[in-house]
């Protein structure tokens, strides 16, 4: 009996000790929404890096093909999944947000950029998500973009998507110039894997210059209201400054602003030395 | 970029042509670079990163990016490489008048 009570003695400190390492250990790992979503995340990686791998090993240039980049897209449905199943948990906004960083479209990055204006609008944590889902160029990213600027309550995120959207328009009014001069239909379908199929359809039907015109007055707000608001090292009202300057200065058909300045020797000299001649210029760096 | 652009270079010795640089890189990186690569044309040094006040008044966002200007200062294409470049540079070098 003795020894049965020491035993048990000994049993009850273990427990007694192990508990607070148990707790520590959930804690480590977190919620099982976020444990759920950091398994995706981690397998998505490791995928990335074999492929990379396998990428580095190949030979020849079938070899190198064969070696598949894992698409975010490929993942995102589970992703998705765990924001949906634990929307109250503050990793269901992490989530959406790798969502709409990581992926260029598919009906997931539009049901995540549809969640986050739905509950997410206030959040600072969007802010990145903001600035990158022009890569999506989609239906879906300019009304997450329109959304935010409309709903949201902090100038900054507001000021962030209207610089984005400027952005998306500007790219649009472009890609709509080009398709309505060069009208075969390699270039439509070439457009169509880019910007998806809708959004061509949408700038075939369009004057390019409605939305370039949209794209203007868009910056324009942004140096107006938020022009103050910080992104990165530069204020949106800068960034919008230089895209306005790109869009009545730096396009084709324009004569190229005058550029002076001096080489790695400190010798001075300025673009406007070359007139009368061909000109390349090539903004570049060895890395 | 750079073996495209030195023969580039080469086969315009002689006509209207320049190639010009606008680089982001440390001075010391720059120097050991065009030494290295044997880079014979004229660069801007832009203060060192990719934040420099020419690439900032032409609203960069990528590397390398190219424009090409005719003999009046009109920027006629951008974002042409390898091909697509010389034809354009060839283009324009046609559109010049006779002396």
């Amino acid at each position: 009996m003795e020894q049965w009570g020491h035993r048990s003695l000994v049993k009850f400190w273990v427990l007694l000790c192990a508990f607070p390492l148990v707790t520590l250990a959930a804690e480590k790992n977190g919620s099982p929404a976020k444990q759920e979503f950091s398994k995706i995340v981690q397998e998505q990686k490791d995928a990335e890096r074999q492929a990379q791998e396998a990428y580095s090993k190949a030979k020849t240039a079938d070899e190198k093909s064969a070696a598949k980049w894992p698409s975010a897209e490929e993942y995102a449905h589970r992703v998705l999944g765990v924001a949906q199943k634990y929307p109250d948990d503050p990793v269901a906004l992490d989530a959406l947000i790798w969502i709409a960083q990581n992926c260029r479209r598919g009906d997931d990055l539009n049901a995540a950029l549809r969640l986050l204006v739905e509950k997410h609008v206030n959040d600072a944590k969007i802010g990145d998500a903001i600035l990158r889902v022009l890569h999506a160029a989609s239906k879906e990213a300019e009304g997450f973009l329109r959304g935010v600027s409309e709903k949201s309550s902090s100038d900054e995120l507001k000021g962030k998507a209207l610089v984005t959207l400027g952005r998306l328009l500007k790219k649009y009014a472009s890609a709509g110039q080009f398709l309505h001069t060069n009208t075969s239909a390699k270039y439509v379908e070439n457009y169509g894997k880019w910007l998806g199929e809708d959004v061509v359809a949408k700038l075939q039907a369009v004057d390019p210059d409605g939305l370039r015109k949209e794209a203007e007055r868009t910056f324009e707000t942004v140096i107006a209201k938020y022009g103050r608001q910080k992104s990165d090292s530069r204020t949106l009202g800068d960034s919008a400054k230089s895209e306005l300057f790109e869009m009545r200065h730096l396009g084709i058909g324009m004569v190229a602003p005058e550029i002076q300045g001096k080489d790695v020797d400190g010798r001075k000299f300025a673009l406007s030395d070359y007139r009368g001649k061909v000109v390349v210029l090539d903004f570049w760096g060895h890395w | 970029m750079y073996p495209h652009e030195r023969s580039l270079v080469k086969r315009m010795e002689g006509k209207p042509f320049a190639l010009l640089g606008i680089n982001s890189d440390p001075k010391d990186e720059l120097r050991k670079a065009m030494k290295k690569e044997n880079i014979t044309w004229r660069s801007w040094w832009d203060g060192g990163d990719t934040d420099g006040p020419i690439q900032r008044q032409w609203n960069i966002r990528g590397w390398p990016t190219v424009y090409v200007l005719d003999h009046k200062g009109v920027i006629r294409f951008e974002g042409v490489r390898d091909k697509a470049l010389d034809q354009a540079v060839d283009q324009l070098l046609a559109e010049i008048p006779n002396k």
